[in-house]
């Protein structure tokens, strides 16, 4: 191993919680809670060369990295540095902005800024909330990239409709989706509410109900993919529970008879502003 | 007397409730909510400082003042521009929206509060508004079929649980089908893309989950019913025709209507 390699190894070992599984140099993958990287190529992705590009709720950046590797000429990331903009119900809003911190030591920004280092990325990061973005923040993209986020909101439609206020062509959504209430299971745009802090989790929709709340935003939709399913990485808890029970089971079963594998169900629609 | 009340109510080119503001006038209402009052799960209301959310013609506010309420405010509001609007829908204009909206949606509770001799107080704010330092706190707040015209119920809820110091009564309308489905897990079914100006219609468990994930424990609830088509309801004829779907809905509500969940709950947080 190369000196460069041995610092990058020490740089991603120095982040407390990584979130993306992202290949950060040859042999190097930073050690994620997901690994989008199986995946990637099965997105619809809309021509991104040459244009403006915004990846929201970026987190550890990797779809703010895979648009500019796809050539992407200028690109923005947003995410919340602080857990206390999150959506937290009132039972946790005091006790979760504190557990997130613990999770990460305080470094929430940390990732990405190895990850951007480490690839020599040029992608800009600024702390925002998605209910944030209007072209008087951040300006109009070409191309809008939002992945896993919706549920934790609140407000989806809220958030939906301020990208749509900043998307001039293209907006890809690669949202979870609640396999049991999507076909053959169900076909009503419907979401499983939690609610809860724990998870900080709100609203889970079905494929036909991430569907309708970009069409309820504004939205025409195009290439559809998936449910696929988004991988688990090393450090996420599920990587180490041992499996057990019926209903363990039977979610492992669905997994992989609809969306292919185990891990987290999602869908993707890529998306145009309605005029 | 009858015949100027009559008059008046004839005025108003659009009522929602049905009341009975004399012994023989009655509202033409889009629905009619009498048959079912009683089996709402009423908190004690006597003496209370009560609040009805999204009062419309009053129907529930004046009830609080029947059963007993030593003050009632009633909010709606001001106009039709603050109503939650998909963004495309909106972005027609406000005459647009004005033609969809209707008349003005005031007159009614006027003429009936007038009618009623009633001292119920009428607030003009959005739902999301209300605070504490804007209308003090509540013994006794109600909401009735108002969750699923909002784009965000869950905060809705929580602003209802900022001013509400004792109890809560929540009767929304739900999914039949997604009920019978999910008699557990909590679902909503969303709407959100025209002028119906529905967004998300929950299941039973999720209307209960989202008052509770507002910060409410659920102190009771009572099984489905059915919230009546009043004779203004383009349904309510249409309904008559239509006696198969009926009667699969009288089996399961008890009724012929809307179906709703009611529940009463006080802050947990």
């Amino acid at each position: 191993m190369t000196a460069e390699l041995r610092g990058v190894q020490a740089d991603v070992e120095q982040v407390p919680a990584w979130y993306h599984s992202i290949e950060l140099a040859p042999g190097i993958v930073s050690p994620g809670y997901f690994d989008l990287r199986p995946i990637v190529d099965e997105l619809p992705w809309p021509d991104v060369r040459g244009k403006r590009c915004l990846d929201v709720g970026t987190y550890d950046g990797f779809y703010a990295f895979e648009l500019e590797r796809r050539g992407a000429a200028e690109v923005i990331a947003v995410d919340v540095a602080d857990p206390h903009d999150w959506d937290w119900p009132p039972d946790a809003r005091e006790e979760g902005p504190e557990r997130a911190e613990r999770f990460t030591r305080g470094e929430r920004t940390r990732g990405f800024e190895v990850a951007r280092r480490a690839l020599g990325s040029a992608v800009e990061r600024r702390s925002m909330t998605i209910y944030g973005l209007s072209p008087e923040t951040v300006g109009s993209f070409d191309v809008v990239v939002c992945g896993s986020l919706l549920l934790h909101l609140r407000d989806p439609l809220r958030g939906l409709e301020a990208i749509r206020t900043v998307c001039r062509e293209s907006f890809l959504s690669v949202e979870e989706i609640r396999l049991s209430l999507s076909p053959p299971f169900g076909r009503g745009p419907v979401a499983e509410l939690d609610g809860s802090g724990e998870q900080l989790q709100w609203w889970v929709p079905s494929v036909s109900g991430h569907r309708r709340m970009l069409l309820s935003a504004g939205f025409s939709v195009g290439p559809t993919a998936g449910p696929f399913a988004v991988r688990y990485g090393p450090s996420h808890p599920t990587a180490s529970v041992t499996p057990s029970g019926w209903r363990w089971l039977r979610t492992r079963l669905l997994q992989r008879a609809l969306a292919g594998a185990p891990g987290v169900p999602h869908a993707a629609i890529l998306a145009t502003p309605r005029a | 007397m009858s015949a100027s009340l009559r008059e008046a109510v004839g005025s108003n080119p659009v009522w929602y409730h049905t009341i009975d503001l004399a012994a023989d006038v009655t509202t033409p209402g889009h629905f009619d909510l009498r048959p079912i009052v009683d089996k709402l799960p009423w908190p004690a209301v006597r003496g209370k400082r009560c609040l009805d959310v999204g009062t419309y013609d009053g129907f529930l506010a004046f009830e609080l003042e029947r059963r007993g309420a030593s003050e009632v405010v009633a909010l709606d509001i001001p106009d039709h521009e603050d109503w939650d609007w998909p963004a495309e829908i909106r972005a027609l204009g406000p005459e647009y929206l004005a033609s969809v909206a209707g008349p003005e949606k005031g007159a009614g509770f006027r003429i009936a509060r007038e009618a009623l001799r009633s001292s119920v107080e009428k607030v003009d704010m959005t739902v999301y508004d209300l605070s504490r330092e804007r209308l003090g706190t509540f013994d006794v707040v109600v909401c009735g079929s108002l969750l699923l015209h909002l784009r965000d119920p869950l905060r809705a809820l929580e602003a209802i649980r900022s001013v509400c110091s004792g109890e809560f009564m929540s009767a929304e309308e739900i999914d039949l089908r997604l009920s019978v489905r999910h008699p557990r897990r909590a679902v909503a079914r969303l709407d959100g893309t025209g002028e119906r100006m529905q967004w998300w219609v929950p299941n039973v468990a999720a209307h209960k989950r989202m008052v509770f994930a507002a910060g409410f424990e659920i102190l009771r609830s009572i099984r489905p019913y059915s919230e009546a088509f009043g004779v203004a309801h383009p349904a309510h004829r249409r309904q008559m025709r239509t006696m198969h779907l009926r009667l699969a809905r009288t089996l399961l509500t008890a009724d012929m209507g809307v179906p709703h969940a009611a529940l009463l709950a006080r802050p947990r947080v």
